[in-house]
């Protein structure tokens, strides 16, 4: 019995090992999912606290120096990245999704801060964010209170500010024996100072409060807009619409190759009808079915999970037609590349994953390293997905979608010519 | 109708046709016979148009393919070796797609489709999807799908691979029917019986060559007897005894098996008289006597020293 058992498994070792290509995905492709992964969490980079940080752009409307020193510190954050700007490339950039979030300190801010330790209304710092990237926007603002605190506390508990602040405290003060405590407190700030010791701790601050507020506002086309709740949501559809349709574009790959294998390839060659319609009858109607089927799950998505279009219907038409169109050639040159299917299925099958990866359709590119931000510029994934994102959450018009669609019918030109030049010789 | 001259194909190092070269006559089915390899598909392909030969040229009523688009191919039917259709769709969807292709209007379709399901025989199945249909009714639609166009010239790539005597029986039906209305043959195979069942000119082509060419009684007439007699006898030495009674020139070849002895005379039936009066003069019993008609494959064997079946 065991004699048999062996000699069958010795059998599925060698026919494993006799499909080279086979074997080599099957270990290709959980080594790439893991690299990425390592990659993105940062595990694989020599500086993994650079690889993850995020850009952010700071728009200084206060140019008070404790305002400066505080943007100054949140420069050496592990978490952001700071480049300071004005309000007006700041708004551009967070609702064109180039950048995920850019703070305002408004003017007075500084002043208002350091009082507001302890009595007076909070001033609010304006976080302009990227609804696709709400978990940037939460990093960001745990990188503020942090480096905030610390900065506004040394400012508003040092030297004869703390003890005019504390003053205005218990003057706002109507409880007597709160009041009695605040002046106690008064009297031995006092007699610190005398003595040349200086307070620069808020950790046991009893009474005081948090000395600012952050408003965020969500940069969408409407400000009632509630695309911030369902922007995660409208990616994880958006995404998953792009790869199902690169998927699609497979088997339609593997459709050609098959009519190649039954003949019916040579059937229609023998036909008077020109290779160059043959290939672009296949790939027409490639682009109508990823067309339906993008479309379909984008409705199952805005039906069932309530996100809706932010921006221009036109513009995500034209964007749902474009990675359509980059799909069809995508299927072409997939046909092209390979004889049979089984040589032609395992390795596009990896390049979907990949490109899914890459492109931001499991996770937002912002999450990524630079360097997987850089590369992604030439994944028509990244574009799709830009393309759905801009006019699902940022609220873009027809004229925002350009780019993604350029970008993808460029692809698709490119994926085809490739295509009708293989296919016609073969 | 159809004049092949000297087509000549190689695929990388191998030259998979070696200046192949015949002529088939209006109305007429010509008939490629030869092993796995030795060139026929790769003919035909030239022959349809969808490979381009190194050299040679193919003319269709006096006219080369010159193009992907050239309308000398709507005289062309091509029947592939495989089952070249769309398993998921219907007779009828099928028929209509390959239609569209050679600009069949939509009017002319409907009338087309019901002529040429009625011919294979599968008119009542128009509508149901060919993935449950047999391997017989798909290879008879596959032909169907060949004559949608009204082609002048059918040509056929191994039609009947791996389908049942009773489905092969169907085919040749059809075949012999639209001879009979005159359409013109191109058929291959390595079936001797098909091809001499069919083919009014016959070529048998090996190693990328056609090595002989005629009608069947002009390649039958190329052996050395049109018939070989069969003597089985209970013994060796009885055997080598007839051998030696057999050794005059009326009885033509000799070959001495076993038990037995292979007789392949010029005159079959004179030699048939004489063998057995002359075993009868000498008191020698046979146990068996078997006549059998020359075929392809001993025109085969002859021509190219070795066996159809290798």
């Amino acid at each position: 019995m065991l004699k048999h058992i062996l000699a069958i498994a010795l059998k599925d070792l060698r026919l494993f090992a006799a499909d080279r290509k086979g074997m080599l995905i099957s270990f290709m492709v959980p080594i790439a999912i893991a690299s990425f992964f390592t990659f993105v969490m940062g595990g694989g980079a020599s500086d993994p606290k650079a690889a993850t940080k995020i850009a952010v752009l700071v728009v200084n409307e206060d140019n008070d120096p404790i305002t400066t020193q505080m943007i100054e510190k949140l420069k050496s954050s592990d978490a952001i990245a700071i480049e300071v700007t004005d309000r007006k490339a700041a708004e551009t950039a967070v609702k064109e999704g180039k950048k995920s979030v850019a703070v305002v300190f408004p003017k007075g801010f500084a002043e208002k801060a350091k009082t507001a330790l302890f009595a007076g209304d909070p001033p609010q710092i304006e976080e302009l964010y990227d609804p696709v990237k709400s978990i940037e926007r939460q990093v960001v603002q745990g990188a503020l209170m942090q480096t905030l605190m610390q900065e506004i506390s040394r400012a508003g508990m040092s030297g004869d500010g703390a003890i005019n602040n504390m003053q205005l405290a218990m003057s706002a003060e109507t409880d007597p024996k709160r009041k009695e405590s605040w002046q106690r407190m008064i009297d031995e700030m006092s007699q610190l100072n005398r003595s040349g010791s200086v307070a620069g701790s808020t950790e046991n601050g009893g009474g005081m409060k948090q000395p600012f507020e952050i408003k965020a506002t969500s940069m969408t086309a409407s400000s009632s807009s509630d695309a911030d709740k369902n922007a995660t949501r409208a990616h994880i559809f958006g995404g998953m619409a792009v790869q199902g349709i690169m998927f699609f574009g497979i088997d339609a790959a593997m459709g050609l190759l098959r009519d190649r294998r039954t003949g019916v390839w040579t059937r229609m060659k023998a036909a008077p009808v020109a290779s160059t319609s043959l290939v672009l009858g296949k790939g027409l109607g490639s682009w109508a079915i990823a067309f339906f089927v993008f479309s379909g799950v984008m409705l199952f998505g805005m039906a069932v999970f309530g996100f809706r279009v932010e921006g221009s219907w036109l513009g995500l038409v034209l964007v749902t037609l474009a990675a359509a169109l980059m799909t069809g050639g995508f299927g072409l040159f997939v046909a092209s590349l390979g004889k049979t299917e089984a040589q032609s299925r395992g390795l596009s099958v990896l390049a979907v994953l990949m490109m899914s990866m890459l492109g931001g359709a499991w996770f937002p590119m912002s999450m990524m390293p630079k360097a997987v931000q850089t590369v992604s510029a030439i994944i028509p994934v990244r574009w799709a997905v830009d393309g759905v994102d801009a006019v699902m959450t940022r609220g873009s018009g027809l004229a925002g979608t350009l780019v993604p669609v350029a970008w993808l019918c460029g692809f698709a030109a490119v994926f085809t010519t490739v295509a009708m030049t293989r296919l016609r010789k073969t | 109708m159809v004049v092949v001259q000297s087509l000549v194909k190689s695929f990388d190092e191998i030259k998979a046709v070696d200046g192949v070269s015949f002529e088939v006559k209006q109305g007429t089915c010509f008939g490629l016979l030869g092993p796995n390899g030795a060139g026929k598909s790769t003919t035909i392909s030239m022959i349809v148009g969808t490979l381009n030969p190194d050299q040679g040229q193919v003319l269709i009523d006096g006219q080369a393919i010159k193009s992907e688009t050239d309308p000398i191919r709507q005289k062309i039917g091509y029947v592939p070796q495989e089952i070249a259709l769309f398993d998921e769709i219907n007779c009828h969807q099928n028929l209509s797609f390959f239609a569209s292709l050679y600009g069949v209007d939509k009017a002319e379709m409907e009338a087309r489709a019901n002529e040429v399901l009625d011919i294979v025989g599968l008119k009542d199945r128009a509508n149901e999807p060919i993935k449950d249909f047999s391997g017989g009714m798909k290879r008879r639609l596959n032909i169907a799908v060949a004559l949608i166009h009204k082609p002048k010239l059918l040509v056929l790539d191994e039609p009947t691979v791996g389908v049942d005597p009773q489905s092969r029986n169907a085919i040749f039906d059809v075949l012999e029917k639209l001879k009979a209305d005159g359409m013109t043959l191109i058929y291959t195979s390595h079936y001797m019986e098909e091809i001499e069942r069919m083919c009014d000119q016959i070529a048998i082509i090996d190693n990328g060559k056609v090595m002989i060419e005629g009608t069947l009684e002009q390649l039958l007439g190329t052996l050395e007897s049109r018939f070989k007699l069969t003597f089985a006898f209970s013994d060796a030495e009885t055997t080598e005894q007839v051998d030696k009674l057999f050794n005059e020139p009326a009885f033509g070849k000799v070959i001495r098996m076993d038990n037995t002895i292979e007789m392949l005379p010029t005159n079959y039936a004179r030699a048939i008289a004489e063998s057995v009066n002359r075993l009868q003069q000498n008191n020698i019993a046979f146990e068996d006597l078997r006549v059998e008609r020359g075929s392809l494959e001993q025109v085969f064997l002859q021509s190219t020293g070795k066996s159809l079946r290798d």
